[in-house]
């Protein structure tokens, strides 16, 4: 009987090839390696701040983390605002979108929130941070140099600035996607208001393959920022063509190529 | 001298007694279960034996049987055949009383038995069977939507999909390929098959609420009737290089019995007709099933059984990819419960669980060469995970019979999909097809049998089904949402539907029946659910939509039977009126190239089918006859003012063939005629030329001595001319196999 039974599970178990996911697929979704970096530590007290990023900073919206602990412990409550800033020389340019502050995540002691890196088209300079912080009884002010790197999430065209804002990560779905116009005069970034955007999503796949995306194109919501919506029907390269049309001038076209959505 | 003649007597007795204690007469009486009357002239059949015998006017039979138990298979035209198990010789199965129910609706009702399968449709070929598919091929009005040589998807009067119901002794298997490749039928291999029950239409409520018709795949079980049994079989078949062999067996002790099989096959390239193999053709697949049984009493029978499925390296050259894995494994629990009371009949209760995993790739293709999705590779997975149970409880009053089907089940599905490009600056694409989409179905169904007068029948189906459904992944619901711009994506879906059908019978030998329903089906998951779902059928790749409304049909069909001692034949006439009738409109949200394509699925058309088959037999000997089957269906469009696709052409067969004792053979026609009505608007349809095509076929017991008596050797011919065609229904118009030479041998115990 004994026999029997052996006969059976190894008939019941080893009639098929197996195949696992790992050798037919490559994982999904892959575990993102780790690519933060550390910014900066304020010590106030027996408050520490530590000004993270989970990617280098870059030009356009970039994710910044403050991780903010009373002698050791998480704090839970606190305000933190960051105002990002370009300078050369003794001029110095302000984003656009001003002070960003940043909201309380689900992990302990962490604030996060994007701040705008942008640049006088064509022009070298430093970067700045400036952090303004209440938290753990303690509250004060410290201006960072931070590094910034180029990227595509900023185009220049005509004489005007088109920012890319959010979203900073693009993921499969529904995106709320926010465009930020303004034109640099003097040191001071002015938003255009007056431009109507219309949208291309396309994923290229190759051999002169793509597709596109269903979408909404934006409108105008306040101080320059033109919001809508595109929903990314797969993970993978995309790349978004804004057309931007303003009273009495020939239609802008600018290319937001090359990112990822996850 | 009287002592000498009283010895020689004495000596004799022996003798004497020896046959008449190896054969028991077995009596039996078979009635209509509604009104108690004789039924004469009844089918007798011993299965397994290939003996029986006919009941008398009075309804009586007698079998003269060896000491054991028997299953014997009672059938009369218009009536639901009936099994039953008898002992012979140790307890005396006087007056055995066989009721035998009115059918009252049209059930092609497919019996395999060890040697050839019958069919209660007259006309339908005793051939030899590589697979549950030649058994559902026979049937007048059922075709098959073919996309290789492996796994074709049935299609009933034009009908396939979500509108045919296929179940597994009643269970729902839910296949877990996005396109199709793995219907439920591949994973029943014909070892396991016991009978195949096909209605068409929506006239059987009983099995689902569906439009186009069910199948159920009834498997074998434990057999309580003998104490061993072992049957084997080796087949070659030359067009694929198809090689497959086959074990099953069981044994009874008491009231314990178990039965197990066990088949491999393994095919090559095929050769369509004329021509060289077609690479990428092959496939490998092996099946397994167990079952255990334990009766307690004479009112109580339990069944624990698994059923596994493993196919491989399953080519599919006209497709994008092959299935690199299918695997299903199909578990249940049955209990049984035969009160021998006269107001319950018998009372089954399932409960089953069942997984199906399929891997499809396309890393041994060319990617370069292909038009659509060029230069990438795209694996994708599929599984799907059901659940659920099934009661159903037949009620007797007089003349009426009452089944009452409780359905309820659940299937979660999942499936996804990689793209990676040749090219180096392309990222990896992924994307999700189905983000674990969770279908729970609950279902009451109420059958009434009723005689209403002698010679005139009534049944009444009426069904009810509520069907929650959502999806459960979060990016899959964000796409959908985003898609449809809708805040969440649950439905809840609630159908009814009712099914009438009269039968009259007129003289001992027609039947007249006529049938009406008003029936609906639910969407399909992925008519719901999907994403970027390839259709092969018009090359768009498919949204799933969650504002679908189930489909309605409005359907009629009249049938009428003759059966005398020469001529059996049985002809049907149909009309289906479908509304909401679910189909694909281009999707003006997605734009591509020429080759990437995309549609959501709407209820944008009506469409109406009409059609008919007829079959018949006659027998110009005991040992000689002709049997001729047709189907046609014609289906339109009527939003489009189009033909349907896929809806196979006016075709049909024909058979002559000789039964003697020991061997039999047939000489076979099978043709169809050019589909010319096809759809444009919406698939970009094809039309198909006509085929005609020749098989010969026969089968001997080659002797009766201790081994060859137990042999039986089957050989034949398909396709003898060699013939170059493909069927309407062959998704790329994939040929059909060529010349294909065939041996069987079958060993039994």
């Amino acid at each position: 009987m004994i026999r029997i039974l052996l006969v059976i599970v190894c008939f019941l178990t080893g009639c098929a090839p197996s195949i696992t996911d790992t050798d037919f697929f490559r994982e999904h979704p892959t575990d993102p390696e780790d690519t933060s970096v550390a910014l900066a530590v304020i010590r106030d007290g027996r408050l520490s701040i530590n000004l993270m990023a989970p990617d280098s900073l870059r030009m356009g919206a970039s994710i910044l983390w403050v991780e903010a602990a009373v002698d050791g412990v998480p704090v839970s409550d606190g305000d933190f605002r960051v105002l990002s800033k370009w300078a050369a020389g003794a001029r110095t340019v302000s984003s656009p979108l001003g002070t960003v502050k940043l909201v309380r995540t689900d992990r302990p002691g962490r604030f996060e929130g994007a701040p705008l890196f942008i640049a006088p088209h064509g022009e070298e300079g430093d970067w700045q941070l400036q952090i303004t912080y209440t938290a753990g009884g303690e509250s004060g002010e410290a201006v960072l140099p931070v590094e910034i790197q180029s990227s595509i999430w900023v185009q220049y065209t005509d004489g005007y600035y088109v920012s890319w804002v959010r979203p900073v990560h693009p993921v499969t779905g529904l995106d709320v996607i926010e465009f930020a116009l303004h034109r640099l005069v003097d040191e001071q970034f002015l938003p255009l208001e007056d431009a109507r955007i219309d949208l291309f999503p396309w994923m290229d796949m190759g051999a002169g393959q793509g597709h596109s995306t269903p979408y909404e194109a934006p409108v105008h919501v306040h101080h320059g920022r033109y919001r809508g919506s595109v929903n990314f029907i797969m993970s993978g390269g995309w790349e978004v063509t804004v057309f931007i049309q303003r009273a009495g001038t020939v239609q802008d076209t600018v290319y937001f190529k090359g990112f990822t959505v996850s | 001298m009287r002592l000498v003649r009283n010895l020689w007597i004495w000596c004799l007795l022996p003798v004497c007694i020896g046959p008449a204690q190896a054969q028991n007469i077995v009596h039996g009486h078979v009635v209509d279960a509604l009104t108690g009357t004789a039924i004469g002239s009844a089918s007798v059949m011993v299965l397994d034996r290939g003996t029986g015998t006919t009941t008398d006017g009075n309804g009586h039979f007698e079998l003269a049987l060896p000491e054991g138990e028997y299953e014997l298979r009672i059938s009369f035209v218009g009536y639901t055949p009936a099994e039953f198990t008898v002992s012979a010789g140790s307890v005396s199965q006087d007056h055995l009383r066989i009721p035998l129910m009115p059918a009252v609706i049209a059930v092609d009702e497919v019996v395999v038995q060890s040697s050839s399968p019958r069919i209660n449709d007259p006309a339908t070929a005793s051939h030899h069977l590589k697979a549950t598919e030649d058994l559902l091929d026979r049937v007048p009005g059922t075709d098959f939507v073919q996309r290789a040589n492996f796994a074709w998807e049935p299609v009933i009067r034009g009908l396939s999909g979500g509108q045919v119901g296929l179940v597994i002794d009643g269970i729902k298997v839910v296949g877990a390929c996005v396109d199709k490749m793995d219907p439920s039928s591949s994973y029943v291999e014909v070892e396991n098959l016991k009978k195949l029950e096909l209605t068409k239409g929506g006239f059987d409520l009983t099995q689902a609420s569906q439009i186009g018709g069910t199948i159920n795949l009834v498997t074998r079980k434990p057999r309580f009737d003998r104490p061993l049994y072992a049957d084997a079989e080796v087949n070659y078949s030359s067009a694929a290089k198809l090689r497959q062999g086959r074990v099953s067996g069981g044994g009874s002790h008491k009231n314990t019995s178990v039965r197990g099989s066990f088949s491999y096959k393994e095919a090559g390239d095929f050769s369509p007709g004329g021509q060289n193999p077609i690479p990428g053709s092959g496939f490998k697949k092996n099946n397994y099933k167990l079952d255990l049984s334990q009766r307690v009493g004479r009112q109580h029978e339990f069944t624990a059984s698994f059923l596994g499925d493993n196919a491989w390296e399953v080519g599919y050259p006209v497709l994008l990819m092959d299935a690199a894995l299918a695997k299903a494994k199909i578990y249940s629990l049955t209990y049984v419960w035969t009160p021998g009371l006269h107001w319950i009949s018998r009372w089954e209760t399932k409960l089953y669980t069942n997984r199906v995993d399929h891997w499809m790739s396309d890393f041994d293709r060319n990617v370069w060469e292909r038009p659509v999705m060029r230069a990438m590779h795209m694996p994708m997975f599929g599984k799907t995970r059901t659940t659920g149970g099934l009661s159903t409880l037949e009620l007797a009053h007089g003349v009426h019979r009452l089944k009452v089907t409780l359905d309820a089940y659940q299937t979660k599905s999942f499936g996804d999909m990689w793209m990676f490009s040749v090219f180096e600056n392309i990222p990896d694409m992924y994307l999700l097809n189905l983000g674990d989409v969770r279908v729970r179905h609950g279902a009451i169904a109420l059958d009434l049998t009723s005689r209403l007068r002698p010679g005139l029948t009534a049944r009444i189906g009426v069904r009810l089904d509520h069907s929650p459904r959502d999806v459960l992944r979060d990016e899959a619901v964000a796409v959908l949402q985003g898609r449809w711009n809708i805040s969440t994506l649950a439905r809840s879906y609630t159908l009814a539907g009712a099914s009438f059908s009269l039968t009259r019978s007129i003289g001992s030998e027609n039947l007249l029946r006529l049938s009406l329903a008003n029936v609906g089906r639910l969407p399909t998951h992925v008519e719901n659910y999907g994403h970027y779902v390839y259709n092969y059928v018009d090359g768009y790749f498919y949204t799933g939509n969650p504002a679908l409304k189930p489909e309605r049909s409005t359907q009629a069909e009249l049938g009428f039977e003759r059966w005398t001692s020469r001529l059996a034949l049985r002809a049907s006439v149909f009309g289906n009126y479908i509304q909401h009738y679910i189909a694909g409109e281009n999707d003006g949200s997605l734009s591509g190239n020429m080759t990437l394509r995309f549609r959501t699925y709407q209820n944008a058309s009506a469409v109406l089918l009409l059609g008919g088959e007829l079959s018949a037999v006659i027998d110009f000997r005991k040992w000689f006859e002709w049997t001729a089957t047709a189907s046609y269906t014609r289906g339109q469009n009527l939003e489009l003012d189009e033909p349907m696709y896929l809806i196979p052409p006016l075709s049909g067969g024909s058979s002559l063939r000789v039964m003697r004792d020991r061997w039999s053979s047939e000489l076979e026609i099978r043709m169809a005629m050019p589909q010319n009505r096809v759809a444009q608007k919406l698939a970009d349809e094809d039309v198909t030329d006509g085929y005609f095509v020749v098989n010969v076929r026969g089968r001997m017991q080659p002797g009766s001595g201790a081994v060859s008596r137990h042999m039986e050797i089957s050989a034949g011919v398909n396709n003898i001319f060699d013939v170059y065609y493909h069927k309407h229904l062959s998704y790329g118009n994939l040929p059909s196999l060529g010349r294909d030479l065939y041996l069987t041998v079958t060993y039994s115990l």
